[in-house]
């Protein structure tokens, strides 16, 4: 059970971030999180019926969510200063929606699921876990290592840092805001792409899914503060904590409730969320 | 109120509409009840989103709740159809009233989700409580209106006149002074309670007007189809009503409409085609609309071909970008 909801909270914890550092730097709630998240894992199935080489598969999957990422920021995204907030809100939502759509015509609505990334499992003091369940408890642990390493010692990630505080002002000291957003946007959805392929053989893949996960994501970040990436890490391991408990002690149906009646409660008492600023 | 050329347009749909059944029967008059009871939704999301400013994804939610409450009411508990819609009418109207009062002070995309976050534990509510809605089967054996013929064209007529009394209520608010303090609190709620608005008292009335329309309609849809499933509160409803508002252009209230009965045509029309193309479609049409009308059809039509050219207009209307909200 400890397992179960490490697991599940590491890779909420890929989903938040992603999301939060998109509301972050770029000010994008996006809605279609979900729809990037169930796109990245059907593009791995496909790339494995093609190719037949997982890791080659994943690695080509996670690379080309963020090529699509990077493609929409150039398209349907352009000009963001200009766009006021809740038409970014509603075209993130029509992306959900077409996204959702081309699953639908292109990989069917039968549930699938990606194989595991290795077999076999481990005997952990006396409880037995799958090898896959490790990995998805270490591999975003490394990811977000890597990513605070990134943001806070390299000048690159320093520089998204001072986007994310004030766009205009990083304009000013000469920082080229469009490579930023660029860097964002890719890491955002690298981020979902790692999530999607470290989940879709724990969860079933199929085109609505993506309804939860994009909803789970969002009721995780304002519970832990829009933009806040300590706040998404924190009460992402909160939310799968509780929902592994209400699952396993109280019922099993009404664990997607928990994150809701959470961020209800969060809304309600405290707006900026755990860890937000104003 | 000045009627221009667009609601004369409408005016005359809607006599075509009204004369409709004697030339459509059969499966295309059971589609245009639906058009009916979308159009009622788009126009009552429309008080909201277009109005009101108030992101709402909880619209299918409240259809739903209105669908199952007058299902199971005039069922299981034996209630006369006509009682059972004004009681599920109240009991949306109290959830939405009570959801509008406590998150009036949420703004923006928090509003937005956490209106999902209620469409979400309306829809979980209504799946997994088998002994009461019977879950994934689906309610059926709802009764029909007594003294009403179950016959289409019957129905019809009776989510006609629900539509053209939502129109006629909606239109009348909108241009009242309440309507006015609507857009003040869309437009900027600080500047709007500094002049003395109660954006609070606003949010709620909207909501509660838009949930009884909602609520009427949603009964009339359980009493026609006489089956009610938990699709009918699932989020895809309300994210196809809010598409209907937005691509008609939100705060016209006859675009929604129109769009309404647009979009459900055309759905109907497709499904031979792909049932999913529709959503893809969709999902492109929005995402063009906000590029390239952000106002939506009838929004961009009355701005570039009906309004009388100004002078001096704000700096939005001579085309400056402005960076809003």
């Amino acid at each position: 059970m400890a397992i179960n909801w490490l697991s599940l909270g590491s890779i909420y914890c890929l989903l938040a971030v992603g999301l939060s550092l998109l509301f972050g730097v770029m000010e994008i709630p996006n809605f279609a999180h979900g729809g990037v998240f169930t796109l990245a894992a059907y593009i791995v199935l496909s790339a494995l019926a093609f190719s037949g080489s997982y890791s080659a598969s994943i690695v080509s999957g996670i690379v080309l969510i963020g090529a699509i990422g990077v493609l929409l920021l150039k398209t349907v995204f352009s000009r963001l200063e200009l766009v006021p907030m809740t038409d970014i809100m509603m075209l993130t939502f029509g992306l959900g929606m077409a996204i959702q759509g081309l699953e639908f015509m292109l990989w069917k609505a039968d549930y699938q699921t990606l194989p595991s990334l290795v077999e076999g499992s481990i005997d952990f003091y006396g409880s037995i876990c799958s090898n896959q369940r490790m990995i998805a408890i270490a591999a975003p642990i490394a990811a977000m290592t890597s990513l605070d390493l990134f943001l806070k010692r390299t000048n690159l990630g320093k520089a998204v840092q001072a986007t994310q505080q004030d766009r205009e002002a990083a304009k000013v000291l000469g920082i080229n805001t469009e490579l930023i957003y660029v860097i964002t946007m890719a890491v955002s959805f690298g981020l979902v792409g790692l999530a999607a392929v470290l989940l879709c053989p724990i969860i079933l893949l199929y085109p609505p899914q993506a309804d939860f996960i994009t909803l789970k994501t969002f009721a995780i970040i304002i519970f832990g503060g829009m933009g806040s990436i300590k706040g998404a890490l924190i009460s992402s391991y909160l939310v799968a904590f509780i929902e592994t408990i209400v699952a396993g002690y109280i019922s099993f149906q009404y664990k997607e409730m928990i994150a809701f009646v959470l961020l209800f409660a969060v809304v309600a008492i405290r707006p900026q969320g755990l860890l937000g600023r104003d | 109120m000045r009627i221009g050329i667009v609601e004369r347009t409408f005016a005359l749909y809607l006599v075509l509409l009204a004369l409709a059944p004697l030339v459509i029967k059969g499966y295309w008059l059971h589609v245009m009840i639906l058009g009916n009871i979308y159009a009622i939704l788009a126009m009552t999301l429309d008080l909201l989103v277009g109005y009101t400013g108030l992101m709402s994804f909880a619209h299918g939610g409240f259809f739903g709740l209105a669908a199952y409450s007058s299902a199971i009411l005039s069922k299981t508990f034996e209630m006369n159809p006509w009682v059972s819609l004004v009681a599920a009418t109240m009991i949306t109207i109290c959830i939405g009233g009570a959801f509008g009062l406590s998150f009036s002070g949420v703004r923006g995309h928090y509003f937005a989700i956490c209106s999902i976050g209620l469409n979400q534990i309306i829809w979980l509510i209504m799946l997994n409580w088998y002994e009461l809605t019977r879950g994934m089967l689906g309610f059926y054996g709802v009764p029909p209106y007594p003294g009403l013929p179950y016959t289409k064209e019957a129905y019809f007529y009776l989510s006609f006149a629900v539509f053209v009394l939502a129109f006629l209520v909606l239109r009348k608010l909108t241009n009242s002074p309440l309507g006015l303090k609507l857009r003040a609190v869309r437009d900027d709620e600080g500047a709007a309670q500094s002049v003395g608005i109660n954006s609070v008292r606003c949010k709620t009335t909207a909501f509660v007007i838009g949930c009884a329309f909602t609520g009427v309609a949603g009964s009339i849809y359980a009493h026609f189809h006489l089956l009610v499933a938990p699709e009918t509160c699932h989020i895809s409803v309300s994210s196809v009503v809010l598409a209907m508002v937005l691509i008609g252009g939100k705060g016209t209230l006859i675009g929604p409409a129109l769009m309404a009965y647009f979009l459900e045509f055309i759905t109907e029309y497709f499904r031979i085609f792909s049932a999913y193309l529709r959503l893809f479609a969709t999902g492109i049409l929005i995402i063009f609309i906000i590029k390239f009308m952000p106002e939506g059809v009838l929004g961009f039509i009355r701005e570039r071909y009906l309004r009388p050219r100004k002078m001096f207009g704000t700096a939005e209307s001579r085309g400056v970008p402005v960076r809003k909200g």
